[in-house]
């Protein structure tokens, strides 16, 4: 039962955060009473990770201070962190991994506590499955899973939701909120303002690293936020409207299978929406990767179910994964070379031959960096030296920039602030103009997929159950098909 | 001997054996080994010396070229000492058998390399398809080279006219390019491949993908390089450059021309994995790397000769240097 504590949980003073020197926060002052849970708002680099790193002392503090209130015993309660991209060691096991996070703060956890915190996130894998073997989502349960094991008193959550169906969603949700009724002070860094509004008592919105203003969700509405976030002119507020399109002729992309077909026309968008674990993913595979079981692909008429995916992208079939820290981005590496990744040289030659030309490479950088707003604007950086965010601007750009014909789109939007989703949105059908050119796009967003796509599927089971113009779609019927 | 030299020896040895003695050897022999002003000159003082230095360094850079390849794909091949023996007994067993064509040596490299490729093949193989760690079937296949080699040049293909275990001195030998220092081939090949390997590494795009290796396998993946037969065809290339530095070793006209049973231990694959370790990310710090672990091998001899001291205590220098490069390499990355 909560007992309430007139102490702050946690009190930030003054703060000033950078990375190499240079300043990301700048005297950010907040204050955060026992058991509420706190929304972090602002744009893509914002300073929202920043300050939540700075808390869990991940990153040092310039100036300024924090504190934490203290426990029974007299010591500073414990903060624990569930990264945006997960950090847990990818061959060992659920159980093992839960284990260690509690062992590391000198708690116990027994077998059956493992069994009970994995049942209470939610997450429906045995403690013997190896973390290799899950999915994103389940990654992200997993990692909440072994912040809870160390019996935390202050949650820190940076995009929490990024990558769950709405359904996962809801049901963290409720997690969480148990855990507030019980004391647990949580602060969750999240682009989703929906969702500010209805789980948080308070938000705290930044802008380029300052403060704008703290106020309780009951007062403030979702524009006040977008307003905070960032000024009308700098962000795209509302999405581009989605023009009924139709389409006629033969179809550039065909995927079959289990007695469903996939069509999509050229110039078409083209969504998918599923549950995580639906199969959604096979068909997006199907079409950029490699041969699916049960899955026949065409493209132009071409069977390229026996392709090499190297094949494949000198057909003009290009890729965005969801993953980008594991199948798209080299953290440690700039921006320059980075955009040389995604596919090699049509010509294999090509690959070992031309010299690379460093002039060059950050022209063409800088082009995408100005067209997709990636800021800072500096092409030596590194990746890891930007907000998630902004990588994620990055590599759509990178990919939408390159003469694909097909491309396939895994969770375009993740981590992206509303603004920026916009207009990704805006780019995304700007590349179906091309000639020959398709798109085949999976979000969790699905407002996003409704502004976005000309029609949209539900895949359930790894089955294709229904496909409908986007115009006969709402996103209360888009849930319902989906559960 | 120079007489200055042995009684700057009796001096060293005097303050070795103190240092040994009270437990601070190796940090205490290093000392004496870089301060003291004879070894230094009998290491460096002449263009001979110099040259001695290079021909130490030359089979150094080969290897530690091959294990940073290794490296920057997020492997070890750690089993460098036993490759460059299998490769010098290789160049020895096919160069021995040789009829007398025109090919020359060429038959025996291939051979040589071609053995040593395998072996690379099968450490990978168990790695990426089997699951067993490099540097366990590493460390484990160094030990059945080390008794296969001494076993082969000792035994069957022991040359029955010599009373020392080695194999029959070969008919044909590649070329010194120096007779007084014997250096040889490996010099010229060490700087060509390197100069290669930076370009290869740094300026090309399956460069970088190679480098992406290092930090995960997806970015190659979707681009389509299948990461398993890259690292295969890396470890493969890099025991096959080892296997070669081995058989131009072997196959020099110098001081070897033949196989001997104790040429497992020279260090030279050892030292390869400091040069590998110390060049870290970058291919342009092979070269320094190489010179730092020629110069401390250099040294060694310089003070056994000086001081009668085992060479094995430059070794100990080596191994320092071989932890720190690891603690280095190795330790846990401050999260950004």
């Amino acid at each position: 039962m909560h007992v309430s504590n007139p102490q702050p949980a946690l009190n930030l003073s003054n703060l000033v955060l950078g990375y190499g020197g240079m300043p990301v926060v700048d005297g950010f002052s907040l204050s955060i009473p026992c058991g509420e849970l706190h929304a972090l708002a602002g744009e893509n680099g914002a300073g929202k990770t920043t300050v939540l790193k700075a808390i869990a002392g991940l990153i040092p503090v310039s100036a300024g201070s924090i504190s934490t209130s203290r426990g029974d015993n007299g010591n500073p309660v414990r903060v624990s962190f569930v990264l945006q991209h997960d950090a847990l060691p990818s061959n060992m096991t659920i159980g093992a991994c839960i284990m260690c996070a509690s062992v590391a703060v000198n708690v116990h956890t027994n077998s059956d506590e493992v069994h009970h915190l994995l049942t209470l996130v939610g997450l429906h894998a045995a403690p013997h499955i190896r973390v290799s073997e899950l999915s994103m989502h389940q990654r992200q349960l997993l990692q909440l899973a072994c912040a809870l094991a160390s019996k935390p008193g202050v949650l820190l959550l940076d995009e929490p939701t990024a990558v769950m169906s709405h359904t996962d969603a809801m049901h963290f949700w409720n997690l969480i909120q148990t855990e507030v009724t019980n004391g647990l002070t949580v602060v969750v860094a999240t682009h989703k303002l929906e969702d500010i509004k209805a789980q948080c008592s308070r938000v705290t919105v930044m802008r380029a690293g300052k403060l704008i203003f703290t106020r309780p969700t009951g007062v403030v509405s979702i524009d006040d936020i977008i307003m905070g976030m960032a000024p009308p002119s700098s962000t795209q507020l509302e999405p581009h409207p989605n023009a009924i399109r139709e389409f006629h002729g033969d179809p550039l992309i065909r995927i079959s299978g289990n007695g469903e077909t996939l069509t999509i026309c050229e110039h078409e968008v083209h969504g998918i929406a599923g549950l995580d674990g639906s199969g959604y993913d096979t068909w997006l595979k199907a079409l950029a990767l490699s041969r699916q079981d049960g899955l026949t692909v065409h493209v132009n008429d071409i069977h390229i179910d026996t392709l090499s995916i190297s094949a494949r992208r000198n057909l003009g079939i290009g890729y965005i994964p969801a993953d980008r820290h594991v199948d798209a981005l080299i953290s440690s590496e700039t921006l320059g070379v980075n955009l040389s990744f995604g596919q090699l040289p049509k010509r294999a030659s090509a690959a070992w031959l031309p010299l690379i030309r460093s002039q060059s490479e950050a022209a063409a950088t800088s082009v995408i960096m100005d067209a997709y707003d990636v800021r800072p604007r500096d092409v030596a950086r590194t990746v890891s030296s930007l907000s998630g965010g902004n990588q994620q601007k990055f590599l759509v750009g990178r990919e939408l920039e390159r003469d694909n014909k097909v491309l396939v789109i895994n969770q375009p939007t993740r981590g992206l602030d509303r603004g920026a989703s916009n207009a990704i949105c805006g780019k995304i059908k700007a590349a179906s103009l091309r000639d020959k050119s398709a798109i085949l796009v999976y979000s969790d967003d699905l407002s996003f997929l409704i502004n976005t796509c000309d029609k949209i599927s539900i895949v359930s089971n790894g089955r294709l159950v229904e496909t409908r113009p986007v115009g006969l779609w709402t996103e209360t019927s888009l849930v319902e098909a989906i559960i | 001997m120079d007489g200055n030299v042995l009684s700057g020896g009796d001096h060293l040895v005097k303050h070795a054996k103190v240092a040994l003695s009270v437990g601070a050897s190796v940090i205490g022999v290093l000392s004496l080994m870089w301060l003291q002003p004879d070894v230094f000159t009998l290491a460096f003082g002449s263009p001979i010396a110099f040259l001695r230095l290079l021909t130490l360094a030359s089979p150094l850079l080969i290897t530690g070229l091959a294990v940073h390849a290794t490296l920057v794909t997020g492997r070890i091949l750690i089993a460098g000492e036993g490759i460059y023996a299998a490769g010098g007994l290789m160049v020895a067993l096919v160069g021995t058998s040789l009829p007398n064509t025109p090919l020359g040596l060429w038959p025996a490299l291939v051979a040589a390399v071609a053995i040593c490729s395998c072996i690379g093949i099968l450490i990978s193989w168990l790695r990426e398809v089997k699951g067993v760690h490099e540097v366990i079937s590493g460390l484990l296949i160094n030990y059945v080279l080390q008794l296969l080699t001494r076993f082969l040049a000792s035994g069957p293909f022991r040359d029955p006219a010599s009373d020392a275990p080695h194999t029959r001195e070969l008919l044909w030998t590649l070329p010194l390019l120096s007779s007084d220092a014997d250096v040889n081939v490996g010099l010229i090949l060490g700087c060509i491949l390197t100069a290669a390997y930076i370009y290869i590494l740094h300026k090309t795009i399956i460069g970088r993908y190679v480098r992406s290796l290092g930090t995960t396998d997806g970015v190659a993946y979707v681009a389509g390089l299948n990461p398993v037969k890259t690292r295969l065809m890396i470890m493969a290339g890099s025991a096959g450059l080892i296997g070669l530095a081995g058989a131009i070793s072997i196959g020099s006209a110098g001081p070897f021309r033949r196989f001997p049973a104790d040429f497992y231990g020279s260090g030279v694959g050892f030292d390869g994995l400091v040069v590998g370790l110390l060049a870290g990310p970058s291919a342009w710090l092979l070269i320094p790397s190489t010179l730092l672990m020629g110069c401390i091998s250099h040294l060694s001899d310089a003070l056994s000769l000086a001081t009668s001291l085992p060479r094995q205590v430059g070794s100990l220098a080596g191994a320092v240097v071989f932890l720190i490069a690891a603690f280095f390499r190795y330790r846990k990355q401050p999260r950004t």
